[in-house]
């Protein structure tokens, strides 16, 4: 267990002895990264939809006698209302339309049904976390994937590798967690120190050289302690803050000359009004003007108990953005488009049936979307042959039970598209491949990536 | 760049060495390091005035005192009381008559001149002057004597002013106590009583001419506020009999889009009602009690509290919003007004559950949790009021559980979530007069199963029936000398003898009229109809109203004046022409409009004396296939603490609706020890103990005590242990041994889970040996944003001034009372650890330190280096490494300061010591904000 390698973890398991365990195995993966693994030029940008998306009214399982109205009553979508997804079983959400270019033209959208996990937990947050960390059950994992996928594969302590992965948030997307803090900030413009040009290089300061070896400014501030330097206990954060601040210092300039021109996208890209369709746009911005590999933000408002309404109700509002959202990063990437994925997450789906509120509440699994230039492009899972009528009762006769693990569809992302071999993905995802051997058919890869 | 990781490495030896160093430090807490401590779990941080309180009294002792804040007098705290104070609004209280209402008609006249001088006095006679009914205005949606001609352009010149004046009758000035205007303006006015100026916003000059713009002190005015004004001492220029009300409103330039004046004058027997402004008010109310406050532990708690219960002020005020009764309310009377009482209803709910937690935020967790469970931002937070019976609504009952009680998966199970919501069907909210709204726990446990509005008994004193006279609307019943519609067929002095006779209700197309009219489909859109009627004020009954059902608008008016029209005719004119036609339908089971003739009692002929009601109604369309208007006059009683919904005096309390729960059997956590039995067929208001008995068993149950000793530890003590660690027993040992024992302390109440045993238990005041007091406690927490931000305004001894204080937390991401998650913001402390937040806090503590607009405090240097004797930039690092870091801070540090305040702004050397004045202060400014950067004082 130890060598989950987790710093947080790992502190806050063992208490502080633990603390000195810990760093001979990030010395070691360290001096492993520095060999360099894989040093590709694939990317990836990943949509968390806070709150639980309600799968099946995102891609209708049509063929389902049980998809009717007296299980959904205001929440129902008629057949003549809904697209058709080409498969004679299941149909998409009609806010979804603007998605259907890069689903029926480009062929490189996969709509992939049924996603979850074991066990899957109905809290928003335990659930938020599995996904993230990647290790559904472990409630105390403060790492999470993707921060493993990077540190694994490249060496963070090289300065140029300092900006391969940010979130696009007012706070850190915890799927990017880890002990080399990654920049997040919710506009790029504002990625600044305050006061003109020369005073904010004054306050952002130096390490100390050999030349001159007191420190200066804010980089000064949060520079590591050397033995007996400071009278303080060193704590469980005090690694974190320091780094953090070294992470500030390290990549304020990089994310300013991204920014420093207006950004125009590509004519006929058009991002969604709001703040979701803002942080698309700087995702775009940054995926064009610097060399980041993994870009996270969120999408919030799926948590929808009450009035969740049907084509033009809350959660069909929702999806017109996250439908947008996907048509104008398409257009708008279409150099990037080859080596780029886009895919979305979410914590859990939501009751078949509708409540008393006009909404549904927490449920098992859901849909993921994965769209990019090496994506096979169709809906997985939710076809007549894997599909039996009554299955959206299929888990304890409340919920839709899940087909794939969220797993291995990361898992075929991790593999085909970052290049991992199979020893890497179990550092990446810790246990993986004992959880497929306890049960492999949730971990068949559907092949969704050429 | 120096290679961090190396470092790390390189420090393991030395930094295993120390632990044991550590241990012995432990022992060895100096009495500085400890006060430093103390204020910095429980306060916000050292400020000097608290440190040599602290070291005065003796630390046990301030902790005892900090445990029991009712023993701490604070009245003498006048900037507290003041500044949260000044958050305020005043409102007319819910006993007030109204002497002069909206729609009233004035005489006005268009500033193009000077008016005569005289204008406002009783004497003057406007006989020329035009009439007309306010508000007065044009641009927005809110004027009902509109003024094209007053926009100055390209078109037109337009004019800047406007005078208006109304009588309005006063039998006994003797009896006014306190007397009140409120007004709806854009942008400034002036107003008379008897001549005399009794109010002024917005508007220089003495008086002011017909020119003068309208402008405020801090710059021109843009928008329309709408705001009460006491103005007691007014009332010595009533006289009986005939008095008389005048305003002049002037706009900030000729050009401007919109102006607005509505005017009305109130007297009531009681003070002003005060109430929140918005959300706003609420979140700084949270940083001025964390900044000033002594009792700051009861801070740190209520907010603690309020964060662990966390509700989210935009879904209240969505909430509101969305209410029929809202709705209409806002087409009535204008989007602005509205939405800015229902900004300030919503606060106010937060506000009214964010002061439970403060005021009992020592004492029972049962009482925190059931007053959370029935407060109306958490019914309508988490779906309560939408929790049916046969469908339930799971969303509280998982949440109740996970987050505010028990723990995630601690003991319960998807079926006890299932048998939970089945017990909270059938809770909703109401509003009530706040004069009777019972106290907590009156208001959880025995709460209201009624509406807000709920009619005991009533009389009814105009029903529908003959002796009505109406005319068709194919022309004008009458027009004026111009040739425009006149008003003369509602008043008592008209024949109407030529008209027809009938009964209401009258119409056609619903089956609902008793006069049909057959031949109005198509040739005429509109019905005039007037009744003489006896109207009797005198009845003992709590209210006279005019209730009107109609389809698709109206005007009312009574004895000539307009007593009120439609929300689709706001815009109709007035009197609205014989061919308007109503923009939007209105169908008769939308709801009847109520008209309250309390109200208009000026208005008002007591019997035998009759009185002309008259109505004119019309059509949505020609060829509309219905319409209706069917008027009563009614006289009511109302059920005890009844009040409209929309009233903003009323406060939103619980309510428990019994046709609503399922009164079927409910187990909970069955096969446990903790099992609980709910009996089937609790009907009427006993259906609302089936979930209060679970509330009540759930602060005994073992897993509130778990769950909520381990969010104190982390709060105030470590965050090295969770529940699961603490399951696993893989938390350290001490923290181990501190949560058994807090957890004791839980359950050595008669009434388990007082909180104050529990924090006594934990902070181990007296002895001082609990691990709270081990240096590897002391500093190892990360501040929160409100942490962060308010022990920086305590180090400085900064004021909190008007300013973005609340969206520096937004960009900090910890936007108070409006949290989306209902987890509440995280206290462990990486979740605070990112770039964002980093940088957000360096752009604050910098711009606080040099007093900049965007930090919204202010502090002075000067009257620190008096006050404290410092003179050199040393004695600043000195001074500010002894309050905020108890001396502790590293030499290294202490140099990048230094550093800094001797270089120019190019980073070349320029010592301080050459500065002088100004860039001296300035400089030295700009070394505090660095000393608030560094990496110790994120920490607390």
């Amino acid at each position: 267990m130890l060598n989950r390698r987790d710093f947080l973890r790992m502190n806050m398991a063992a208490g502080t002895a633990g603390f000195a365990l810990t760093q001979p195995f990030l010395f070691h993966r360290q001096l492993l990264a520095a060999n360099g693994v894989n040093t590709g030029n694939k990317r990836m940008i990943f949509i968390f939809q806070r709150g639980g998306n309600d799968g099946v009214n995102t891609v209708i399982p049509r063929g389902d006698r049980e998809y009717n109205r007296a299980n959904r009553p205001t929440l129902y979508i008629p057949k003549a209302d809904a697209l058709d997804l080409g498969n004679g079983f299941a149909q998409a959400h009609p806010r979804l339309e603007p998605m259907m270019e890069l689903y029926r033209d480009a062929g490189q959208l996969a709509m992939i049904h049924r996603v979850g996990y074991a066990k899957q937990s109905r809290s928003h947050f335990d659930s938020q976390n599995f996904w993230e960390h990647g290790v559904p059950g472990d409630s105390e994992m403060k790492e999470g994937m993707f921060f493993r996928q990077l540190v694994e594969t490249l060496d963070l302590r090289n300065p140029k590798n300092n900006f391969v992965a940010a979130s696009v948030s007012s706070s850190q997307l915890l799927a990017l967690r880890g002990e080399n803090p990654f920049p997040s900030f919710k506009a790029a413009r504002r990625f600044r120190l305050q006061g003109n040009e020369a005073l904010a290089k004054k306050t952002l300061g130096q390490a100390g050289t050999a030349g001159k070896p007191v420190p200066r400014g804010l980089i000064g501030l949060y520079e590591a302690d050397a033995a007996g330097m400071s009278a303080r206990t060193p704590n469980l954060y005090t690694e974190l803050v320091q780094n953090t601040g070294q992470a500030l210092g390290a990549t304020l300039k990089k994310v300013q000359d991204a920014a420093r021109n207006a950004y125009e996208p590509v004519a006929g890209a058009t991002y969604p009004n709001g703040e979701f369709g803002n942080k698309l746009k700087e995702a775009a911005m940054l995926i064009k003007r610097t060399d980041v590999k993994i870009l996270g933000l969120n999408i919030g408002g799926w948590d929808t108990h009450a009035d969740q309404g049907q084509a033009n109700g809350a959660h069909g509002n929702l999806l017109g953005q996250l439908a947008q959202g996907f048509q104008a990063l398409h257009r708008d990437l279409e150099k990037e488009w080859d080596d780029l994925i886009v895919v979305t997450m979410t914590e859990f789906g939501r009751t078949s049936k509708e409540n008393g509120g006009k909404g549904t509440d927490h449920a098992e699994s859901s849909v993921m979307f994965v769209a990019g230039g090496g994506v096979k492009g169709g809906v997985y899972n939710c076809d007549a042959d894997r599909w039996k009528s009554g299955d959206l009762f299929s888990e304890k006769g409340r919920y839709l039970a899940r087909k794939t693990d969220f797993r291995a569809v990361f898992g075929e992302i991790f593999l085909k598209h970052f290049g991992d071999d199979r020893a890497l993905l179990d550092k990446v995802v810790p246990g993986y491949s004992e959880a497929e051997k306890a049960d492999p058919d949730p971990f068949r890869f559907l092949d969704f990536m050429i | 760049m120096k290679n961090l990781y190396f470092v790390s490495a390189g420090l393991l030896g030395a930094f295993c060495l120390s632990l044991s160093v550590a241990e012995e430090r432990a022992r060895s807490l100096t009495e500085d390091q400890k006060i430093g401590h103390v204020l910095n779990r429980l306060a916000y941080g050292p400020s000097l005035g608290d440190v040599s309180r602290v070291r005065e009294m003796g630390i046990a002792a301030y902790i005892e005192e900090q445990l029991h804040p009712e023993r701490i007098d604070e009245s003498g705290n006048r900037r507290l009381q003041e500044a949260m104070d000044q958050r305020n609004l005043d409102m007319i209280p819910g006993s007030a008559e109204f002497l002069v209402r909206q729609g009233k008609h004035w005489h006005y006249f268009k500033g193009t001149v000077e008016p005569p001088r005289e204008w406002a006095q009783p004497g003057f006679k406007p006989t020329a002057w035009p009439k007309g009914p306010s508000g007065f205005g044009y641009g927005d949606d809110d004027d009902r004597t509109v003024l094209e001609d007053m926009q100055g352009g390209e078109d037109q010149r337009g004019y800047l002013s406007l005078y208006v004046r109304t009588e309005f009758d006063v039998p006994d000035p003797s009896v006014i106590r306190n007397l009140f205007l409120k007004v709806a303006y854009d942008d400034g006015f002036v107003g008379y009583l008897n001549g005399h100026e009794i109010l002024r916003v917005n508007l220089r000059g003495n008086p002011p001419r017909h020119d003068q713009v309208a402008s405020s002190s801090s710059g021109t005015v843009e928008r329309g506020e709408h705001d009460t004004f006491p103005v007691k001492d007014a009332a010595r220029f009533l006289v009986k009999g005939r008095n008389v009300l005048a305003f002049q409103v002037h706009n900030h330039r000729i050009g401007s889009s919109d102006l607005t004046l509505i005017p009305e004058l109130a007297h009531a027997p009681d003070p002003p009602a005060r109430v929140i402004e918005g959300v706003r008010q609420v979140q700084e109310r949270m940083h001025l009690r964390g900044v000033y406050s002594r009792k700051q532990l009861q801070a740190v708690l209520g907010e603690f509290w309020e964060n662990h219960f966390c509700t989210d002020f935009d879904k209240v005020e969505d909430y509101i919003d969305d209410l029929p009764a809202y709705e209409r309310k806002q087409t009535a009377e204008g989007e602005d007004r509205v939405e800015r009482q229902i900004a300030s209803e919503a606060a106010g709910i937060e506000l009214q559950e964010y002061e439970f937690f403060y005021e009992n935020a020592l004492g029972h967790f049962g009482d925190l949790l059931l007053y959370s469970a029935t407060s109306p931002s958490m019914l309508i937070y988490l779906d309560s009021v939408l929790n049916l019976k046969g469908e339930p609504n799971e969303n509280y009952a998982r949440e109740i559980l996970e987050l505010y009680a028990f723990g995630v998966d601690n003991r319960y199970t998807q079926r006890d979530i299932e048998e939970l919501a089945r017990c909270f069907t059938g809770w909703t909210i109401r509003k009530m007069a706040s004069e009777d709204q019972p106290g907590f726990p009156k208001s959880a446990r025995e709460p209201s199963t009624e509406p807000s509005l709920a009619v005991a008994n009533e009389k009814v004193l105009m029903d529908l029936g003959p002796g009505w006279k109406y005319f068709k609307g194919f022309r004008e019943p009458v027009r004026d000398r111009q040739g425009k519609p006149s008003f003369a067929w509602t008043k008592r002095s008209f024949n109407d003898r030529l008209w027809l006779t009938g009964r209401t209700g009258f119409g056609y197309g619903d089956d609902d009229d008793t006069t049909v009219l057959r031949d109005m489909q198509g040739r005429y859109v509109s019905l005039y109809l007037r009744k003489a009627v006896p109207i009797d004020l005198s009845l003992s009954h709590e209210d006279v109203v005019l209730e009107i059902a109609y389809d698709d608008g109206y005007v009312a008016y009574l004895n000539g004046e307009e007593i009120g029209r439609s929300a689709n005719m706001l815009e109709a004119g007035s009197p609205p022409p014989f061919d308007h036609i109503v923009p939007r339908n209105h169908e008769v089971d939308e709801g009847v409009d109520v008209i309250d003739l309390r109200e208009l009692a000026s208005l008002i002929k007591s019997p035998p004396a009759l009185n002309t009601l008259a109505f004119q109604v019309h059509n949505g369309s020609r060829s509309s296939s219905d319409l209706s208007i069917r008027p009563r006059i009614v006289a009511r009683n109302y059920k005890p603490g009844s009040i409209p919904l929309t009233d903003p005096l009323g406060t939103w309390t619980f309510r428990f609706r019994p046709e609503q729960h399922d009164i079927g059997r409910k187990t909970l956590f069955k096969g446990t020890e903790h099992e609980i039995q709910l009996p089937a067929g609790r009907r009427g208001r006993a259906g609302v103990n089936d979930a209060i008995d679970v509330i009540d068993a759930m602060s005994k149950h073992p897993s509130t005590a778990e769950f909520i000793v381990v969010k104190l530890l982390n709060k105030f003590v470590s965050d090295e242990i969770s529940l699961e660690t603490y399951h696993a027993k893989s938390a350290p040992p001490e923290l181990l041994a501190l949560m058994d024992k807090a957890i004791a302390a839980w359950f050595s109440t008669p009434r388990p889970g007082h909180i104050g045993t529990v924090l006594e238990t934990i902070l181990d005041p007296v002895n001082q040996e609990s691990f709270f007091w081990s240096p590897r406690a002391v500093g190892a927490k990360i501040k929160t944003p409100i942490e962060f931000i308010n022990s920086s305004y305590r180090a400085l001894g900064a004021e909190i001034v008007a300013g973005d204080l609340t969206e520096r937390m937004e960009d900090m991401g910890m936007d108070l009372f409006r949290r989306d998650d209902p987890d509440g913001y995280p206290e462990l402390g990486h979740e605070w650890m990112d770039t964002h937040n980093l940088l957000e806090r360096m752009r604050f503590c910098q711009d606080l330190a040099v007093n900049g607009n965007y930090a919204s405090g202010r502090w002075s240097i000067q009257s620190l280096m008096r006050g404290e004797n410092l003179e050199s930039a040393e004695d600043f690092v000195r001074y500010f490494d002894r309050l905020a870091f108890q001396g502790q801070l590293p030499e290294r540090r202490k140099s990048v300061f230094l550093d800094f305040v001797n270089t120019d702004d190019e980073g070349y050397a320029d010592p301080l010591a050459d500065l002088k004045g100004i860039s001296r202060i300035r400089r030295l400014q700009q070394m505090v904000g660095i000393i608030l950067s560094t990496q110790e004082f994120q920490f607390q």
